[in-house]
């Protein structure tokens, strides 16, 4: 833990790094988490965007429950690697569905949260449990 | 990773493609089917999307550069490999340093169940297993004389100490062991009637609170007992061997584990309680090192016994590895010039445990224990010293039949460390040295501290001591011998591949 969660890999983060690595975190978080919020208490604007896809309402309560466990998992320092992870492949989920059934209107979050979480990803690459269980061997 | 009859270069670069043309698939289900094909289209975007940054961006693993996602799962089967290997697949009598057979035993010991096992022998029964010759006529069980020898007899002292059961609980400090550990280590002692000796912790604290009788031992560093520069104090021996439950003192030359090795303990790892037990300043690192500062030579090595016998008032024994048996020789002719002699001599095997030392001293350093053994009690006979002390031995002495080789090849008593460790529940994670001990006997995390019930454990503790007893008992019996004094290594049947063959033949 000491030695891994730096932006290269060693030494600490540079103030600019972390200021970074907290505005996308901060930004991926929020926006997952509203959407989250949208979706669980049944917006109608999630209801209908639901609705095209097939997916009412199980499928918009499955999402949703994805996203405020993606947001929490990034807002925490040890699990923001696996957030980000889950937050990304969200997102996909999202530009997929904006790109083929939803039309483009709102792809821009999407794309947005993406970003932040390549981001989190990128910085906190060295928290990878699995490699670096090899390199602390 | 090697496997001669397909190349894993192609399956890999197959599956990385494989991996890009089903999120295409799934792509087209989704548009066309249904929604839900997404799942997968997402599931098959992001192994794309770590694909590309294992074989692209990062540049510190070779073979998720070249294989990708699967070379992943190298490492995901690698990291969980110890935990396999323990639970699915290593045989009954494969683990090292003690297998599942000689662990469960002890187990079994200590919950104070039966350990009948049926059918035959686990073990390489006809190769290597050193054997005890049973007598046809074996002693009736009111004949057998209760185990007792009586440590400083030999010097008449006031203070003498006398065992009254053949083993007891090797030196492990407070630092390698966490208190709980201790203090379950400590009742169970008591309960048991048997010593427990401190290990070089410094100060006593948690093992006095115990009530156990006490062995008190000084590291080269004499923490608890040291003055500025790191010599004995002899005030604050004197004073400590004064208390009513310290009854011997063991000056540790060596450890089996890491002998002729020092160490070091990191100010970040002096808390204010190991400042003031082991009697060290806070924020510096401190050295112990690899030998007492005050035993430069064979001379000034019996002068210095005999100056811990004067302050402390009780038996003193020393502790050591063998390294050059010459060098043991030395050391006794030498006890034969100054006509002092310690109490007693612990002898430690090689393959000593620890709870952490570096792997060369681990693995490649020491006589294993019971040549050293042999050698040490030929030299003590030779020399005329053998009835001038005392012969503790520790090795993996774990259970009565290892007991009666010890004592067979010369020793009076029975030292273990791990033996009790396994008692207390140890399960043998290999973790000593990281403070990650899962079962919380060598950490010092609150948390983990927690699984380690103190009352439960010193009951196993003493479980453990009495069902070996009772075993040596019953094997003393079968031996047709009414008391350890009449043991000898004529007792033991040696198979030409053990390690004892040079020794005694068979
Ligand atoms: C956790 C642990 C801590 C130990 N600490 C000490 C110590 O402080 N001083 C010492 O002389 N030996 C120490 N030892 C070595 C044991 O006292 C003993 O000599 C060795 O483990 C061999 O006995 P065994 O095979 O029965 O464990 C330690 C061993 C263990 C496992």
């Amino acid at each position: 833990m000491t030695t891994t969660s730096s932006d290269v890999g060693s030494g600490r983060p540079s103030a600019g790094i972390v200021v970074l690595l907290w505005v996308a975190k901060l930004v991926a978080a929020g926006i997952l988490g509203y959407a989250a919020i949208l979706k669980l208490i049944s917006h109608e604007h999630e209801i209908e965007i639901f609705t095209t896809l097939g997916w009412e309402p199980h499928g918009r309560f499955l999402i949703g429950g994805m996203e405020i466990v993606s947001a929490i998992m990034i807002l925490v320092p040890q699990s923001a690697l696996y957030g980000a992870f889950l937050g990304l492949g969200v997102m996909f989920g999202a530009m997929i569905g904006h790109l083929t059934a939803l039309g483009l209107a709102g792809i821009h979050l999407a794309l947005l949260v993406a970003v932040c979480c390549v981001i989190i990803l990128y910085i906190r690459r060295h928290d990878a449990t699995f490699i670096r269980n090899l390199w602390d061997r | 990773m090697s496997n001669a009859n397909f190349d894993l270069h192609v399956v890999a670069r197959m599956t990385n493609r494989l991996i890009v043309g089903l999120f295409g698939a799934f792509l087209l289900a989704g548009m066309y089917i249904h929604f839900s094909f997404h799942f997968l289209t997402v599931f098959f975007l992001m192994l794309s999307v770590m694909n590309v940054f294992y074989l692209r961006v990062q540049k510190k693993h070779a073979i998720l550069r070249n294989f990708g996602v699967l070379g992943q799962v190298r490492y995901m089967l690698e990291g969980v490999g110890p935990e396999l290997r323990q639970y699915l697949f290593s045989s009954d009598t494969e683990e090292r340093p003690f297998n599942r057979v000689e662990r469960s035993e002890v187990y079994r010991k200590a919950k104070g169940v039966d350990s009948a096992m049926s059918f035959g022998s686990a073990l390489n029964y006809d190769a290597t297993e050193i054997k005890i010759r049973h007598s046809m006529y074996p002693t009736a069980a009111e004949d057998l004389e209760p185990f007792r020898i009586t440590v400083g007899e030999e010097r008449g002292l006031a203070s003498a100490y006398t065992l009254t059961r053949p083993v007891m609980i090797s030196a492990m400090s407070y630092g390698s062991l966490g208190a709980p550990a201790i203090r379950a280590l400590g009742r169970g002692a008591r309960m048991a009637g048997i010593p427990m000796n401190t290990g070089e912790g410094g100060h006593p604290k948690h093992h006095l609170m115990t009530g156990a009788d006490l062995i008190f031992q000084m590291g080269t560093a004499k923490f608890g007992v040291r003055d500025e520069h790191g010599l004995l104090d002899d005030d604050k021996l004197r004073d400590l061997a004064a208390l009513p439950e310290v009854k011997m003192v063991e000056i540790k030359c060596s450890q089996g584990a890491k002998p002729g090795k020092g160490g070091l303990l990191p100010r970040e790892k002096i808390t204010r309680e190991i400042s003031e037990l082991r009697g060290v300043p806070m924020g510096q690192d401190v050295v112990s090192p690899p030998s007492h500062a005050e035993c430069a030579s064979p001379a000034s090595t019996v002068e210095f016994i005999q100056r811990v016998q004067e302050v402390s008032g009780v038996p003193v024994g020393i502790k050591f590895c063998v390294g050059d048996p010459e060098e043991v020789r030395v050391l006794l002719e030498e006890m034969n010039h100054q006509r002092i002699y310690p109490d007693y001599m612990s002898i430690d095997g090689g393959e000593g445990g620890t709870g952490a030392a570096p792997k060369p001293y681990l693995d490649g350093f020491g006589m294993p224990l019971l040549p050293a053994l042999c050698k040490v009690q030929r030299l003590l006979a030779e020399l005329g010293v053998r009835d001038k002390l005392k012969v503790f031995a520790a090795g993996k002495l774990i259970n009565a039949a290892k007991w009666v080789h010890g004592l067979a090849l010369g020793a009076d008593a029975i030292y273990t460390a791990r033996g009790f460790m396994l008692a207390l529940g140890c399960i043998q994670s290999l973790q000593c040295g990281n403070n990650t001990c899962p079962v919380g006997i060598t950490t010092h995390d609150p948390d983990l501290q927690h699984g380690l019930d103190i009352e439960d454990k010193a009951e196993r503790v003493k479980n453990y001591v009495e069902g070996v007893t009772h075993d040596f008992d019953e094997l003393m019996r079968s031996l047709g011998v009414r008391s350890t004094r009449e043991l000898s290594p004529a007792h033991l049947y040696v198979p030409p591949a053990s390690i004892l063959a040079p020794e005694i033949g068979a």
